[in-house]
């Protein structure tokens, strides 16, 4: 070891982390020993607050810090539509929007046959769970454009539309400030099937 | 860097730092190879859509020594209705899977490309009630390509003539076992109307086997019996399997224990 013991650990545990090379960790590392004491311990202890004090939300499964999470408990929300998406960070592009006003369920992964992912590995049991008493009159499906989100939104579908409920699912299309000429042939045909009137 | 043109179906595809795609590729001459796909999980990326499971498409890679790379893709064939239909992606999936485990890479066998196109048009297009004859068309027809696929016209163990219509099938010993191989070691029970359904479809094209009809015991038997040899062949169970039982409704007998291999990796 080119190292002393503690840099190695370090470096072996920043390796760790995905996206994450051995050059890097190294890069990280150095990075790290060079600041302020009172920085690196400011690092630790957010690692470690996150860890201790990040917990799912009991109701939309979301990663919060109080349960239930800030947008389940906040009344002025629309309680009778809900959105579900695949991740956390599908709920943080929901909201950058600012213009929907419902609520989210997060599965926390998507229907994937080739890996092992079926249904029971991730949410939709606690959305089940949560329909039986909410007063939901429409479902959003927004998982991903994916052959993995499409598998997850086609088993949601099927177990929903029985129940009455309204089921959507986001368009797909031509992005805004996109030019047609680069677009491909798969995005292109879905545009075109859901071309609209205009009004 | 060389570039070469290759028309492939994207067999599997794996997440690979913040914004690229590793592809498995089945191409038409080269046999199955690795490449990745930069950007590809980016919106707006050329190679977002030619680098989707099960999407035939014209590809142009740069040779590299172990993992390629997609300099373009133009898609050909996007499969929709494997991917907008559940119970045709369980069976499509199923077939990339057995293709991506019984393969290696830069193997050609020139036969899979076709086979595989041909099935997937049968699970994207085809009624219901041809899927299944279409899968075990795949099966056989894969494994046999493969190198290991089993006997159907002498025991497996003892070389001889199968007379009779009692017959067993062992995976152990490659196929079907005769009448008193089968008292000696054991194996799985199988009609003579499976035997029959397994030879009939080695020696068809698919055009033909697609109409073949099976009575519902034969395909459970045919069903139960490659995918017991499959597992014991790859020393693992499919993983995509599960998610198509879970689909037809908890049907776990279709696969047996056999030499300790339960089906679990």
């Amino acid at each position: 070891m080119f190292y002393a013991e503690p840099i190695a650990k370090l470096i072996r545990e920043l390796g760790r982390l995905p996206g994450i090379g051995p050059k890097t960790a190294q890069r990280l590392a150095f990075h790290i020993l060079k600041r302020d004491y009172a920085e690196v311990v400011a690092l630790v202890k957010a690692l470690v607050e996150a860890k201790e004090q990040i917990q799912d939300c009991s109701i939309c499964c979301n990663l919060t810090d109080c349960d239930p999470c800030a947008i389940c408990s906040d009344v002025h929300r629309d309680r009778s539509v809900i959105c579900v998406v695949a991740e956390p960070k599908d709920v943080l592009a929901f909201e950058r929007m600012r213009e929907y006003r419902g609520l989210y369920h997060v599965l926390q992964g998507e229907i994937s046959p080739m890996d092992g992912v079926g249904p029971n590995d991730i949410r939709i049991k606690e959305l089940m769970v949560r329909l039986q008493s909410a007063p939901v009159t429409e479902i959003i499906l927004a998982t991903n454009p994916d052959v993995e989100g499409e598998a997850t939104a086609m088993y949601l579908a099927r177990l929903l539309k029985p129940s009455g409920f309204k089921v959507t699912r986001l368009a797909r299309g031509v992005p805004e400030g996109g030019s047609l000429e680069y677009i491909d042939e798969v995005t292109l045909v879905r545009a075109f099937e859901g071309r609209r009137e205009i009004q | 860097m060389a570039l070469f043109r290759a028309e492939a179906v994207v067999l599997r595809t794996k997440d690979l730092g913040e914004a690229d795609r590793i592809v498995t590729l089945l191409t038409a001459t080269e046999g199955k190879l690795r490449a990745v796909a930069r950007g590809a999980r980016r919106q707006r990326n050329r190679l977002a859509s030619g680098t989707q499971l099960f999407t035939r498409a014209d590809f142009l890679l740069s040779r590299g020594k172990g993992l390629h790379t997609v300099s373009q893709c133009q898609v050909l064939e996007a499969f929709r209705p494997l991917r907008e239909d559940l119970d045709r992606l369980a069976r499509g999936s199923y077939c990339l899977e057995l293709l991506d485990l019984a393969t290696e890479e830069q193997d050609p066998a020139p036969i899979l490309y076709p086979l595989l196109l041909g099935t997937l048009h049968v699970l994207a297009d085809g009624p219901a009630d041809e899927w299944d004859i279409a899968l075990r068309f795949f099966e056989l027809h894969l494994l046999q390509a493969a190198g290991f696929g089993p006997g159907w016209d002498v025991c497996g163990h003892c070389g001889g003539d199968l007379p009779g219509d009692s017959f067993a099938f062992d995976p152990a010993a490659g196929g079907l076992l005769c009448g008193s191989c089968r008292v000696a070691s054991g194996g799985l029970r199988i009609s003579l109307g499976a035997v029959q359904t397994a030879r009939h479809l080695l020696r068809a094209d698919l055009r033909r086997a697609r109409s073949t009809r099976m009575g519902a015991a034969v395909a459970m038997e045919l069903e139960r019996s490659l995918r017991t040899y499959i597992t014991y062949i790859l020393e693992r169970r499919l993983r995509s399997l599960d998610f198509l039982d879970s689909l037809r409704g908890a049907e776990n007998d279709r696969e047996v224990t056999y030499n300790g291999i339960s089906g679990e990796d």
